[in-house]
């Protein structure tokens, strides 16, 4: 990797956080020194990171690094101003995260290993999920039990499901691959692979989309599957498979809407939110509001009101961007996003075998997680909760996401 | 307006300023890498000269993207003697030759089981095809493209 370029656009990655934070020192706000120390441990952990990697990868993207440290920079200098309690917990997340884009990256052994271990994966990632139905933990009263606790440390397991799945996906599809190119099964006009192959995909994509359904954990299930139907269309590149995916999700969101009320509130929500305003509709009017609010240019950070939204330092983050940096700082932020999911496409048309569709399934769940919870805040589509990747409070989603990426990296150079 | 609000608007510029600096110092060099293909020392791209490049492999282990390089006369077929081995059941033991004359490339059906098709058209068994550079080239089910950089 050609040193010079990485690490320019990492200080210009770093900077927009800080210019972002000058307006908590002018205005005085609290917040303005916290983001500061922030900035200055961050900064230099992903230089760091950037020295090893640069070392140890013998080619690597030079744009992955510094995109992730735009999001993450900006992302500690917002949960400074949204949430100054939990700040100290999501700087440790951060830096935690850096070192797991390092460990996605670096470690000894090969990308190989994940795939030979799917089943193992998917099963302990399964049963994770499943605990959370019997000792789960809610985020509000009365929310969906989403968290394991564990010695004062609170874990999520559905987003170590969302890489389990990919991993799962890529290792099982590459295996069959040529099969599923070929497709000698006939139904009606389609062109399938025979249904004993298609078996163990339809399991574990069914027992988490159940699961999740179970939990009302419809974001993540949400994305469960657009990750699933994708690598399917990317490993096959049969549209037959799109075709009867969508057709498939039609009738599992049909039979959602008529089996749980969780859904039908949602879809009447994203209908109309103001019918609503001061109960169920609530916090996406809110965010609307703020999202108006701001204006082209934002009220600048600390200077508006979006900590009225509920959640907003975790799945409606969104909302505050577009509130306090403005539309133009909101279509920043979607433009990093669409980059980062190009950029891991073209690692893994570059890549071959697992290491390819690891790499495709890596960019689509990072791009279509970011895409389905920014969706849902501007009622684009339904809203439904999940984290904004590198942007959100939430240690689980945090180490996560910086994991898969740093397995992105890794994927191209592993060939 | 009062000083601090103008040096809150100034901030805020200059956030939103730095921000697609480094949206446009990324397209910088995405579009540096774009125009300089073969530099920053990634490894040398396909081998250079007139090559067929596999499109699709059939049962063959061929994986799509890999290439033959192209002699004179090359000989295509399942038999291992060949130049190019398609290890295909769709392919026949001597398939078809490709060879090089009057300045072009021809693609000549050996009578094959399965037929040679270029561009889609089927060849008459050995009557010799004109080639050009970019042509998709089918022995039974396996496709291969040519790629002559002199064409």
């Amino acid at each position: 990797m050609p040193g010079r370029p990485l690490f320019a656009l990492l200080l210009l990655a770093w900077l927009p956080a800080l210019a972002a934070a000058g307006t908590g020192w002018l205005s005085q706000a609290p917040f303005g020194t916290a983001a500061l120390v922030g900035l200055a441990t961050l900064g230099p952990a992903f230089a760091l990171l950037a020295i090893l990697v640069r070392r140890r990868l013998r080619i690597a993207d030079p744009l992955l690094l510094p995109l992730a440290c735009f999001l993450m920079s900006l992302g500690l200098v917002l949960q400074a101003r949204l949430a100054p309690a939990l700040f100290p917990r999501h700087l440790f997340w951060s830096l935690a995260g850096v070192a797991a884009i390092g460990a996605g990256a670096l470690l000894p052994v090969p990308l190989r290993l994940l795939s030979r271990y799917r089943y193992t994966w998917a099963l302990s990632a399964l049963a994770l999920v499943a605990l959370t139905l019997v000792a789960g933990k809610e985020a509000s009263p009365g929310g969906p039990r989403l968290w394991l606790e564990l010695g004062g440390l609170s874990f999520q397991p559905a987003e170590p499901l969302k890489l389990v799945l990919v991993v799962f996906l890529a290792g099982y599809l590459e295996d069959k691959q040529d099969l599923l190119a070929r497709g000698d099964w006939k139904f009606g006009p389609l062109r399938l692979i025979p249904w004993p192959y298609l078996a163990p995909l339809a399991v574990m994509l069914g027992s988490s989309l159940l699961l999740l359904a179970v939990q009302r954990d419809l974001g993540a299930a949400l994305l469960l599957y657009g990750i699933g139907l994708s690598l399917l269309y990317v490993a096959s590149l049969r549209f037959s498979y799109v075709l009867l995916g969508t057709a498939a999700f039609i009738a599992g969101a049909a039979q959602l809407h008529s089996r749980m009320p969780v859904a039908r509130i949602r879809l009447a929500i994203w209908l109309d939110p103001w019918s609503d305003a001061q109960g169920y509709g609530y916090q996406l009017v809110q965010a609307l509001m703020a999202v108006a609010g701001g204006g082209f240019l934002g009220s600048g950070l600390g200077l508006g009101q979006p900590t009225v939204i509920p959640a907003v330092h975790t799945d409606f983050v969104f909302a505050a961007i577009a509130e306090e940096l403005g539309l133009a700082g909101a279509a920043a932020v979607v433009l990093v996003y669409a980059i980062l999911g190009l950029r891991g496409l073209r690692g893994a048309l570059r890549a071959t075998g697992f290491a390819a569709l690891l790499a495709a399934g890596i960019s689509i769940a990072l791009t279509l997680q970011a895409l389905i919870i920014m969706g849902g805040v501007i009622k684009l589509i339904p809203l439904t909760g999940i984290t904004l990747p590198f942007l959100s409070y939430g240690g689980t989603s945090l180490i996560t996401s910086t994991f898969m990426l740093g397995l992105l990296l890794r994927a191209e150079a592993e060939r | 307006m009062d000083p601090l609000e103008a040096q809150l608007l100034l901030v805020r510029l200059l956030f939103l300023a730095l921000t697609y600096g480094f949206i446009a110092a990324v397209g910088f060099v995405v579009w540096r890498e774009l125009a300089a293909p073969r530099g920053g020392g990634r490894p040398a791209a396909d081998p250079p000269g007139p090559r067929l490049i596999v499109i699709e492999g059939g049962s063959s282990d061929r994986a799509p993207g890999s290439a033959f390089v192209l002699s004179i006369v090359t000989a295509i077929g399942r038999d291992l003697d060949n130049q190019v081995v398609l290890q295909d059941a769709t392919v026949s033991g001597r398939h078809a030759v490709i060879h090089h004359r009057d300045g072009a490339w021809w693609a000549e059906d050996l009578g094959s089981t399965n037929g040679t098709r270029v561009n889609g058209r089927a060849a008459a068994p050995l009557r010799p095809e004109l080639l050009r550079s970019g042509d998709l080239i089918q022995f039974g089910s396996v496709r291969l493209r040519l790629i002559s950089p002199d064409l």
